[in-house]
């Protein structure tokens, strides 16, 4: 029994051995395992389990002590032999620290981005709980808001959310100190911090008795407004803030850095203090849905159980539900938008850009390989094992890899910090993109994984050298092993592959963009200056009943009618001003607001197929100032005030959608805004269609209706946005108009003035900003790839000068050699090229959701980036290719 | 083989050497040993208390062939280049013998200056 634990404890020992680096275990190995052996025949003889114990516990802590010491000196050496070798070639060195930072320092920068963005958790307590609910309708579309009749019904059965409330952002004149100021708040139920799971820092959230009509004068405010409207006074709670003309208690403040959504700016909540039965019809569908999930509730479990009391309530009230579902979407999702695939494209397009990188930098260690070989053959002979080369081969590899990783941290810093001016405020959380842990450890382990990608090969290739013939000859010439050159050719082709495939998606992006730029957006941008104003409501609707309701809110819209009236036509009287009108949402704001309508004399359509127009409330001079041409008919005039036949101008969208087979002008419309009586308006013109959602969103059907005549869609949140069409530079008459707007109301702030160039090429921002991105990575791409055919092409002319002598000598003409060195260059280009247009093509499908306009297989794009190709290539192999041209037979001939 | 990879330094560079180290010096300060020997040597000197694993031992081994303390020695005549991998022995140079004798020097001193603290003698219980 002695004898087989004997054994098997060396055979054990052996094992263990190898834990210790290869040339430790050469020198020492068999000594070890003898003296092992002989300790194992002491313990024998001892007899006691105890001795056997001793000996494996002092045997195991002796390698655990030793084997790591051996290989950090070992990586000492490594480093230092390294560190030598890469200090006797600055200018690789050099090339290669810049390539790399290049590669690992834009992978960096969008791993930000994309970990910011898309992988951080939102910044509330188990945030994959939280749930946005839609009012979903199938292919009619659906709506991110509902009805607090429906709302209070889901609440009322479900079993699946721990937590739910409505929300709405909103926007509100705040006044202190006479000084009036536009900032967004929002209306929310009692349990939204229920929901959100975050408390305020001081006071209190709103009681479930203070969300209720009469109660709700009360606010909780973010820690930026205490700080900035409050001066951060300790006795906050109790003290009074002024919204729309309303006191407020402010009873909590929230802690630093808490906003919902994340990047709203949201400043104040205060309580919805609405009931159901007073905020209008179950089919006006105008409050956002937010909830929790209980624990353990997946949300297909949910949605399961929200599709169930949706269909309920469809049978319940078929006139307002009959088609509407309710679809949950994570809160994450919801904020983070459209963004997902973009981000994801440029993470893939810079690591395409990382993988060229590596390629190039394998091309140049493999020629250095070659011109090293006596080097390497020399260490080999005193000693060094095969892998101990590869090691320390890798070892500068490593080195090279981390040093541009360094540098590369610093570039993408740099990248970092024009963000959100390329952004244009269009990407989401992006104050939550930054150099965070997260980043470092990416980019520590890219560097290590880019060190191996790119050193391994050249490493064991070169370790490979044939010994004595590399100690033999000096010059490494001629004797490069032929798998080398195919290896590098093979690295080429890769590259070019890549190339194309990063090319043809910014070639794709550039061609999109270009055309959603030419996209006619229906309307003159030019020389238009956007203002806008929004006098809070003059009359209480809490509690009152619908037709209470409109009838106060016709009465007070008279009144502000007057306001609009008088303040353009001061606004239009100014010097330097051409035109003036007014909107409720300007062109490029969004589809929001719209409705249903009926036609005179159509029957009315059943639910589910209702008629649905945007509804804009304007002011004669809008269409005269936005340039937006009358097609047919008249255009909305002064005259058609509250007393005057109810009248309403429609774009061609709806004319087309509605009334294709007749002439609209004539008929009688019904916007169903409000319970009652239809209130008809006749169609007396026709105009051109706007975006108002979009450049990339077709017209979508709307109508227009004069601000007395129009029952809704002026909102004391919305106001108005003035447009100004100035005969020259419109930025001089902002004073002039704000001076017009305090001459008729002191208390009123004038906001979110821009001019409506800026807003239009603002519309393309999120494509600009990712094609300008994608074409920095493309255009590198590009270089890197003509630096290795280059790097490739020079080094065949090199080894072929022998061959180009004896050529020359024999008479060729020294043109054909050129031919002859481009077409070998253009030949692995070409199959490149192949190679990634299969690739792109692979790719296409990906694409084409991130393109307008243009198909992902656009035939002009890809010869666009043939020529691109082509031309940076063939410069590339031309300058090899006339050395080659001009070299000296004798010389050639006479070194061989 | 290892040899010896590093120039040479005075004795006193060498200082503080770690007890295992130590130990090793003073087992071929009376003769030429090989591994086992080094081990069994320094078991019983200090009855038991420092007791060198095999990893250790070598570890010890090579850095101090590395700097040029002990020297391999050349196996004797008619050995296989086998039996002379495995049976090695150890010699330690002039430089292994002066660093072993600066150490035992640094030992002897703050073995006085314990004395003159008086850290042996034992207070008379109360």
């Amino acid at each position: 029994m002695s004898t087989s634990r004997e054994s098997r404890s060396n055979r054990i020992f052996r094992r263990l051995l190898r834990v210790f680096p290869f040339e430790f275990r050469r020198d020492y190995g068999e000594e070890m395992e003898l003296v092992f052996r002989e300790q194992c025949d002491e313990a024998a003889r001892a007899g006691r389990c105890a001795g056997w114990l001793d000996l494996w516990w002092e045997t195991l802590a002796g390698i655990l002590r030793t084997a790591p010491r051996e290989h950090a000196e070992m990586l000492r050496q490594d480093l230092g032999y390294a560190v030598r070798a890469l200090r006797g070639n600055l200018g690789f060195t050099a090339v290669a620290v810049l390539s790399l930072a290049l590669g690992i320092g834009a992978n960096s920068a969008i791993f930000s981005l994309v970990h910011g963005v898309l992988l951080r958790p939102l910044p509330y307590p188990e945030p994959d709980r939280l749930v946005r609910i839609w009012a979903a309708r199938g292919q009619l579309g659906s709506s991110p808001a509902t009805s607090l009749h429906d709302f209070e019904d889901w609440r009322a059965q479900s079993t699946v959310f721990e937590s739910m409330a409505v929300y709405a952002p909103r926007y509100g004149n705040l006044t202190r100190d006479a000084l009036p100021r536009r900032i967004s708040y929002a209306l929310a139920s009692a349990d939204f911090f229920t929901v959100v799971g975050l408390g305020p820092a001081r006071g209190r959230t709103p009681t479930a008795a203070e969300d209720q009509p009469g109660n709700d004068s009360v606010a909780v405010v973010s820690h930026r407004f205490w700080q900035r409207e409050l001066g951060g006074r300790g006795d906050v709670v109790g003290t009074t803030v002024t919204l729309d003309g309303r006191p407020l208690e402010v009873v909590g403040v929230m802690p630093p850095g808490f906003d919902f959504p994340p990047g709203a700016g949201t400043e104040l909540w205060k309580p919805l203090g609405m009931r159901a039965e007073d905020s209008g019809d179950r089919g006006g569908r105008w409050i956002p849905a937010l909830a929790r999930l209980r624990p353990g509730v997946s949300r297909t479990t949910a949605q399961a159980e929200m599709t169930a009391i949706a269909r309920r309530l469809a049978e319940a009230h078929p006139a307002t539900n009959t088609g509407w579902g309710a679809a949950l979407r994570p809160l994450h999702e919801e904020v983070v938008g459209d963004t997902r695939p973009a981000l994801l494209m440029l993470w893939a397009a810079v690591g395409l850009v990382l993988l060229i990188v590596c390629a190039n930098l394998a091309n140049l260690l493999l020629a250095r390989g070659t011109a090293r070989r006596q080097e390497i053959a020399l260490r080999a002979v005193l000693g060094a094992g095969r892998w101990r080369l590869v090691r320390q081969l890798l070892s500068e590899s490593l080195l090279l890899a981390l040093a541009g990783g360094i540098a590369g941290l610093g570039l993408a810093r740099l990248l970092l910090a024009l963000l959100p001016a390329l952004a244009g405020g269009r990407v989401p959380l992006l104050d939550r993109v930054g150099l965070e842990p997260a980043v470092l450890v990416f980019t520590l382990a890219l560097a290590l994984v880019t060190g191996i990608l790119f050193g391994l090969l050249p490493a064991v290739r070169c370790s490979r050298s044939d010994l004595a013939t590399a100690l033999k000859e000096g010059d490494a010439r001629g004797l490069v092993p032929r798998a080398h050159g195919r290896v590098r050719a093979a690295l080429v082709v890769a590259e070019v592959a890549l190339s194309v495939v990063v090319l043809v998606a910014a070639g794709l992006l550039l061609r999109s963009l270009a055309d959603l730029i030419r996209v006619d957006p229906g309307f003159s941008a030019r020389g238009v200056l956007s203002l806008t104003v929004a006098p809070p409501w003059g009359f209480d609707y809490t509690g009152v009943e619908p037709e209470e309701f409109v009838r106060r809110m016709m009465a007070d819209r008279a009144r502000t009618a007057v306001f609009y009236r008088e303040l353009l036509e001061r606004i239009a009287a100014l010097p330097g001003v051409a035109a003036a009108g007014a909107v409720n949402r300007q062109p490029l704001e969004g589809p929001w607001w719209g409705n249903y309508f009926v036609v005179e004399q159509r029957p009315v359509p059943s639910p589910g197929e209702e008629m649905h127009a945007l509804a804009r409330v304007v002011t004669p001079g809008y269409f005269t100032t936005l340039g937006i041409p009358l097609v047919a008919g008249r255009l909305l005039r002064s005259a058609d005030d509250a007393g005057a036949p109810r009248v309403v101008v429609i774009n061609q969208a709806m004319a087309r959608t509605f009334w294709s087979d007749a002439d609209p002008l004539g008929q009688r419309i019904d916007l169903q805004d409000y319970p009652g009586p239809p209130a008809w308006a006749t169609v007396v013109g026709i105009v051109g269609d706007v975006r108002y959602a979009g450049l990339q969103t077709t017209p979508m059907p709307a109508c227009y209706w004069t601000f007395p005549q129009g029952r809704s869609g002026h909102f004391d949140d919305w106001g108005m946005r003035l447009l100004v069409r100035a005969e020259g530079d419109p930025l001089p008459l902002i004073a002039a108009v704000r001076r017009e707007v305090a001459a008729l109301d002191p208390g009123l702030p004038v906001y979110g003035v821009r001019r409506m160039d800026e807003v239009l090429a603002g519309a393309a921002g999120p494509e600009r900003f990712r094609t300008v991105l994608l074409g920095g990575f493309a255009a590198l791409a590009l270089v890197l790839t003509a630096v290795g055919v280059y790097g490739v092409t020079a080094y065949t002319v090199a080894l072929r000068t022998h061959e180009m002598g004896v050529r020359v000598a024999l008479g060729a003409p020294r043109a054909r050699l050129v031919g002859l060195v481009v077409g070998q260059g253009m030949a692995l280009v070409g199959g490149g090229a192949l190679v990634g247009l299969i690739l792109a093509l692979g790719l296409s499908h990906f694409l084409a959701s991130l393109v307008y306009g243009v198909g992902a297989t656009d035939p002009w794009t890809f010869v666009a980036v043939g020529l691109v190709l082509l031309a940076a290539t063939l410069a590339a192999c031309i300058l090899p290719a006339r050395r080659a041209a001009r070299v000296d037979p004798i010389l050639a001939l006479r070194r061989e | 083989m290892s040899e010896r990879t590093s120039p040479p330094k005075s004795p006193q560079s060498y200082l503080p050497l770690t007890p295992p180290l130590f130990h090793v010096l003073m087992a071929l300060a009376d003769g030429d040993k090989h591994g086992y020997a080094i081990m069994k040597d320094v078991k019983q000197r200090t009855d038991g208390e420092v007791r060198l694993s095999a990893g250790t031992l070598y570890g010890i081994i090579k850095r101090l062939v590395a700097s040029g303390m002990i020297r391999e020695l050349d196996p004797p005549p008619g050995m296989t280049r086998d039996d002379a991998r495995r049976r090695r022995s150890y010699h330690l140079e002039p430089l292994g013998r002066e660093v072993a004798r600066a150490e035992a020097e640094r030992l002897e001193r703050m073995l006085s200056i314990a004395r003159a603290k008086n850290l042996f003698i034992r207070p008379e219980p109360a």
